[in-house]
């Protein structure tokens, strides 16, 4: 049998997190969480490999774009979902250096992160 | 005298007034009397009449000697010792003797009128010489046919002769032809005795045929007479070209007089030309200085002592609602009106003398509008340094006031877009989870649904009593328990219900503290509390930092000043937002610290607002109150928050301090008075507060300082001196 994907939910914002475990309970995904971009940075050092990162934009520290693109750079196979809750002030060149398969906005749509998670899990063509 | 003497001179008829003198001493003074016409000596008997004779000067009265008829040598006596005449004493001696004295004295007076006569003569003719000489103009004097009779230095000098022809030049060889054209039209107006037009012409045109005839030609067509000024005089002023340039155009004036029937004239001719170049330039002086005044868009006017208006230009008529003049002797306290406390800088420059340089303030018109003006006064001073009152120069200040609200405008829409990003990351956070957590409440009450209608199968069986199928349902109440993971969704949904409710009461204290701010149900106007005013506002804008600052607060009582408390939030805002921006542009991972202090010192309140961040460079802090200066991108920042900023302080009459440290950090003091606003001008409009500014100067560089600024830029490097005094 498979192992489920492992995805790693990264917000300083617990509430958060603990909605996105909610809607993805059933999901068939291996779920983990860091409160922060340093924690999932370790994490993505150690095994089992992260398959995908879903990360929020705005934390203490790193900011979303910028883990990305350290993960980018640590573990290109990872894929990554920018969640943020303003997207506007992110600048294009930053965006571009993360290259997330989407750029989510808060409040986000149940369906739609889910279809967007499954797809850059599954579908070679939206990893950058 | 003898008696027979006295006796003859009484047969003169007329009365005569005799004065004796006895001898030398007593006749030398009487010889310089000039009343005295004749010395007449009684015989020569006397020791000392020849000496007498001898006292009376060559210049003097005639004298007579009476001599004895019977000696020829008395009579060759008295001749010799100086004599006019002598009279024998005889029988015929009474009638010859007053003969005689007649018509010595008529002589002696006649001779002596002839003198005075020539002397005042020579005299006259001197100054007639000297007045000809100096004469600031030339003179000349020709005859009918227009030659030279004679001329003064002044003419020679202004038309100098270029052959030494003498006496026979011509005037018109001498004269510019324009000048001569004048002439002619001159002499032609005076042309005596002729009264018809055809004996001038006729005049005119032999006058030609002579010059003519010496090589001379004059075009005198459509030349029109002049009046006379008197008779005898005209007197006419040409403008005329001697030389090649346009520079060498002269004005002359030239008077003419007819001398005599000979036909001889007198021409006066000076040299204007400096004159007419003085007054035509005092003339375009004026008219540039009228067309200045009329036409600058500032107003000027000019009040007396008394205040009252003496000169206003049309701009200042616009203003003042005047026209054409009638504002003069209005008083300039009527468009300031007393009760409104407004600054009336004129009245205080009459009074004390005070030069004003665009004070601002507020005119009231006949119409009662007010306007706002930028107005600048300086006392007139006569030689004596004694005032003679003000001139003041003023401009409407509308619509810089309504440019200024716009950009005010502008600059909030600027800043609320930066807070709009803070808010809504805010917002949407919590809003993020509220709205999976509804959607999976929904499943979980869908989930729930499926386990009720289970339970209620369940209650069916057991109502009809049949085990089996009791069991059945039973069983079916714990696979749906099992399928929808009851225990997890029981203990979830109260969960999800906790957490949406916290995520609610979120949003519900960011918008409060978002109305907190705004406060659009306060007028604009009131007892401001500092503390609540910074805290508000501290609290929005760390909804947009929390990520890398950390807020420390330390407030201390403080009483309620009078101010625009919209305003003063405008102001934290920005040095806030700056604080912030100058932490970011550390680029370290670690939180930045921005402290809020509040503090009442003496009679006023201090905000202070420490950040860590880079700090700002001396020479940039100079300029940071400069409108429109900013380091910061292209797009991030108006450059006009901190000049804003300190526009509204100083309203407040407060003042800005700033004490920064590259690479520690910057130190923001908002100084404000207790007694608060004091000027009822200021800050008037209503709208202008109900927003928000951004910061600017971001900050960067390399010197640890401390300083002021003012947004002119000449920043005085010392503590605390008052910004608003900078004005």
């Amino acid at each position: 049998m498979n192992e489920p994907p492992v995805v790693l939910l990264v917000d300083d914002e617990p509430r958060v997190l603990s909605a996105l475990r909610r809607t993805l309970r059933r999901e068939g995904l291996a779920l983990e969480e860091a409160s922060n971009g340093s924690i999932a940075l370790d994490r993505i050092g150690e095994s089992p490999s992260v398959d995908l990162v879903i990360s929020d934009q705005k934390m203490p520290g790193l900011s979303g774009v910028e883990l990305l693109a350290r993960i980018r750079e640590a573990s290109p196979s990872t894929r990554r979902i920018l969640l943020s809750g303003w997207t506007a002030e992110i600048l294009p060149g930053e965006l571009s250096l993360a290259a997330p398969a989407f750029v989510l906005a808060k409040p986000w749509d149940d369906a739609g992160l889910k279809a967007s998670i499954h797809s850059a899990l599954y579908d070679d063509d939206t990893t950058v | 005298m003898a008696v027979e003497t006295t006796g003859a001179l009484a047969r003169l008829g007329d009365p005569v007034e005799l004065v004796r003198a006895q001898d030398v001493e007593e006749l030398r003074p009487l010889t310089a009397d000039p009343s005295i016409d004749l010395v007449l000596f009684d015989r020569l008997d006397s020791a000392d009449a020849a000496e007498m004779l001898a006292a009376i000067p060559g210049d003097g009265p005639p004298s007579i000697v009476v001599v004895d008829g019977a000696s020829e040598s008395e009579a060759l006596e008295a001749f010799r010792a100086g004599a006019s005449d002598c009279v024998y004493f005889g029988p015929e001696y009474e009638n010859v003797l007053p003969v005689v004295l007649l018509e010595l004295v008529r002589r002696w007076r006649s001779d002596r009128q002839r003198q005075v006569s020539e002397q005042r003569i020579r005299w006259l003719e001197d100054l007639y010489a000297g007045i000809i000489s100096e004469m600031p103009a030339g003179l000349v004097v020709t005859d009918l046919d227009g030659l030279i009779v004679t001329e003064n230095p002044e003419f020679t000098r202004l038309f100098p002769s270029q052959a030494a022809t003498g006496l026979v030049e011509f005037l018109a060889a001498r004269l510019p032809a324009g000048l001569m054209d004048a002439v002619m039209r001159m002499e032609r107006a005076e042309s005596l005795p002729a009264d018809s037009a055809q004996e001038v012409a006729a005049e005119t045109a032999r006058k030609l045929d002579a010059l003519a005839a010496r090589g001379i030609e004059l075009d005198i067509e459509g030349a029109t007479p002049v009046a006379s000024l008197a008779p005898g005089l005209t007197h006419i002023q040409e403008l005329v070209r001697i030389g090649d340039s346009e520079e060498d155009t002269r004005a002359f004036e030239i008077r003419h007089r007819r001398l005599d029937e000979q036909g001889r004239s007198l021409l006066v001719i000076s040299d204007v030309t400096e004159s007419e170049w003085l007054s035509d330039r005092l003339e375009s002086l004026r008219r540039d200085t009228r067309d200045i005044i009329e036409n600058i868009n500032s107003a000027l006017i000019v009040v007396d002592l008394n205040g009252r208006i003496s000169f206003a230009n049309p701009a200042a008529e616009r203003i003042l609602g005047g026209r054409n003049g009638d504002l003069g002797g209005r008083e300039i306290s009527d468009w300031f009106a007393p009760a409104l406390e407004t600054v009336n800088p004129i009245e205080a420059c009459l009074l004390d003398g005070d030069r004003s340089r665009g004070a601002e303030t507020l005119l009231q018109r006949a119409d009662g509008q007010w306007i706002p003006v930028g107005i600048s006064c300086s006392p007139r001073l006569d030689g004596a340094g004694c005032s003679r009152g003000v001139v003041a120069v003023f401009q409407d200040l509308s619509e810089i006031k309504e440019l200024e609200l716009q950009v005010r405008q502008t600059e909030k829409m600027a800043s609320i877009g930066q807070l709009a990003a803070g808010v809504a990351h805010e917002v949407n956070n919590p809003m993020g989870f509220i709205h999976a957590n509804l959607y999976q409440m929904s499943e979980y009450l869908s989930d729930l649904d499926k386990y009720f209608e289970a339970t209620v199968r369940l209650q069916d069986a057991a109502l009809e009593g049949d085990l089996e199928i009791v069991r059945a349902a039973a069983e079916d109440v714990r696979i749906v328990a099992r399928e929808i993971d009851l225990d997890f969704v029981r203990n979830d949904f109260q969960k999800a219900l906790m957490e949406s409710g916290e995520g609610a009461e979120r949003i519900r204290h960011i918008v409060k503290d978002l109305r907190d701010f705004s406060r659009p149900d306060l007028p604009a106007r009131s007892p401001a509390d500092v503390n609540q005013a910074i805290d508000s506002t501290a609290n929005i804008v760390y909804t947009m930092m929390k990520n890398s600052v950390v807020i420390e607060k330390d407030y201390h009582d403080l009483p309620k000043i009078d101010a625009y408390p919209m305003q003063l939030k405008q102001v934290f805002m920005n040095l806030l937002v700056n604080a912030h921006q100058a932490i970011e542009a550390r680029e370290e991972s670690e939180l930045g610290i921005i402290r809020i202090e509040t503090e009442e010192v003496g009679d006023e309140i201090v905000v202070r607002i420490s950040d860590t961040g880079i700090g700002i460079p001396v020479e940039v802090q100079s300029r940071i109150f400069e409108p429109f200066f900013t380091t910061k991108p292209v797009g991030a920042g108006t450059g006009l928050g901190l000049s804003t900023s300190f526009n509204i302080i100083e309203r407040h009459g407060g003042r800005i301090v700033v004490e920064s440290e590259v690479a520690r950090g910057s130190l923001f003091e908002v100084w404000l008075p207790v007694s608060g606003l004091k000027d009822s001008a200021a800050g008037s409009s209503d709208e202008e507060g109900d927003g928000v500014a951004s910061g600017d100067a971001s900050l960067s560089g390399d010197a640890a300082s401390k300083g002021e600024a003012s947004p002119k830029g000449d920043a005085s490097l010392k503590g605390d001196a008052s910004l608003s005094g900078a004005r």
